[in-house]
């Protein structure tokens, strides 16, 4: 699912999911801003067993 | 030479004594030195003397135990110890390296080894004692504190925290519901910051946990570590795979019982490991059955080659806490609770003012949002608000939230906000 993000003019950007808005600053170590980037750099497809 | 002799007192003939009594001299010197040495006649082969009591030249002929005794040979350096292989085989036992201790272990010849101190554990929420976020979930995400899980979505999966056995309040259920056919597998893993990780680089670790199945399991068991050298936190839980094999661990299938059984593994992690992940992994096959799960608990990962006994990586539960909190805070949740102080900006915007203790980064707001769920109480009257967003200058100990949507008030106006529904919410997240 394609989670559609809004920027604030103070640079805050927020999505809500579900009932729940994550709202972060543009920092490179926050994890949330790291996806905003990057959305389809998380794997989530689980091992089971190898 | 004195007459009697010094020592034994054996009386020899004196220089005066007639030719004709030497016979007679000599027949007495001969009988005391005959009686003063009586006891050393007899014994066997192999024998050797020993006191027979503290008298003078009271002797006794008895066994000796020299072929048995311990040699000096058997030690070949400063600090070797002689130890034990087994009944009458002793052993040496080489001193360990600066620093370490000994402790026992019946997996070695001697029963002993030398390993480093425990340093610690370094697994967070290791028994699932903190679960800020709830105790059932089934969606991707971080649940119980620290520990994120992978579902991928698919049905009837459920993760939850469940009653515990002995020393563990609570477990770790991973369960397929009933009738379900689909095999999709579930991980559930914890990634570690650099800050955590690089301490272990190049060291020989062993992690350790308690598991046990359900009745009707139908599946495999694994646990794996991913490693990586990368310097950007990354939460290896949801990166390490499908891309790499695991990596310094991976255990294959375990075979569990229905009995909560402690289980360990030791491995070295690489030199230039800056992060990593542990990640017990679960599969199933065919249709479930009414206990088609698993359950573990007790995790623990220390420096060593064998598993001590399980320690909490905070020492104490508000430490435990404490250390959870570096990544993730709830601040307030559900039906009139106190959430913070406020003050109205202009006659649209409040803003909400945040302390809190640090966590890893400027964490991001995660708030439920609803009709009526906060409330602002001010001036004799109150703004009812249905969200609350980050505002900017966060930082790791502090964060300013606002509403502008909502509110209706007077710039200047002070108060305090609670929220006002069961399933409103604010927490804080510096996680990976």
């Amino acid at each position: 699912m394609t989670r559609e993000y809004t920027v604030e003019d103070n640079g805050i950007i927020w999505y809500e999911e579900n009932g729940v808005r994550v709202s972060f600053m543009a920092d490179p170590a926050n994890s949330d801003y790291q996806r905003y980037l990057n959305p389809e750099a998380e794997q989530s497809t689980p091992l089971g067993v190898e | 030479m004195t007459n009697p002799t010094s020592n034994f007192g054996w009386q020899m003939p004196t220089s005066t004594d007639l030719v004709t009594d030497l016979p007679a001299d000599f027949e007495t010197f001969g009988q005391a030195v005959d009686t003063s040495l009586a006891d050393l006649k007899g014994g066997t082969s192999g024998q050797v003397l020993s006191k027979a009591s503290n008298t003078d030249m009271d002797f006794t002929w008895v066994t000796s135990d020299d072929a048995n005794a311990i040699q000096n040979t058997i030690v070949d350096a400063k600090g070797d110890l002689i130890s034990a292989t087994g009944s009458d085989v002793p052993a040496r036992l080489a001193v360990g390296a600066n620093g370490e201790t000994l402790v026992a272990d019946s997996s070695t010849s001697t029963g002993l080894r030398y390993q480093a101190v425990q340093t610690r554990n370094c697994v967070y929420n290791s028994s699932f004692e903190i679960a800020q976020r709830g105790t059932s979930f089934t969606a991707n995400g971080y649940m119980f504190d620290r520990w994120y899980g992978v579902t991928a979505g698919i049905a009837g999966r459920t993760i939850s925290r469940v009653a515990g056995t002995g020393q563990f309040q609570y477990l770790t259920r991973i369960q397929r519901t009933a009738g379900n056919t689909a095999t999709n597998g579930v991980d559930f893993g914890q990634p570690f910051e650099i800050a955590d990780s690089t301490p272990y680089a190049g060291k020989t670790v062993t992690v350790s946990f308690y598991a046990r199945k359900g009745a009707d399991f139908s599946g495999t068991f694994s646990l794996f570590v991913f490693s990586g050298t990368s310097s950007t936190e990354t939460n290896r839980v949801t990166t390490a795979y499908p891309s790499g094999a695991a990596t310094p661990l991976n255990t294959g299938s375990i075979t569990l019982t229905t009995t909560l059984t402690r289980y360990q593994y030791t491995f070295t992690f690489g030199a230039s490991v800056t992060q990593f992940c542990i990640l017990p992994s679960v599969g199933w096959s065919g249709t479930a059955g009414a206990a088609d799960l698993v359950e573990f608990t007790g995790f623990q990962l220390e420096v060593g080659s064998v598993a001590t006994d399980y320690v909490r990586q905070g020492a104490t539960i508000q430490g435990e806490l404490a250390a959870c909190q570096r990544y993730y805070q709830l601040i307030a949740s559900g039906t009139q609770k106190f959430l913070a102080a406020g003050s109205v900006y202009t006659a649209s915007q409040l803003d909400i003012l945040l302390t809190f203790p640090e966590m890893r980064i400027a964490p991001s707001l995660v708030a439920t949002s609803g009709t009526g769920y906060y409330n602002f109480i001010r001036n004799g009257g109150s703004d009812v608000f249905n969200s609350i967003t980050l505002n900017g200058y966060t930082t790791p100990r502090g964060a300013a939230l606002y509403n502008n949507t909502e509110i209706s008030s007077t710039a200047g106006n002070a108060g305090w906000i609670y929220l006002d529904n069961a399933s409103a919410s604010v927490a804080l997240s510096a996680e990976l």
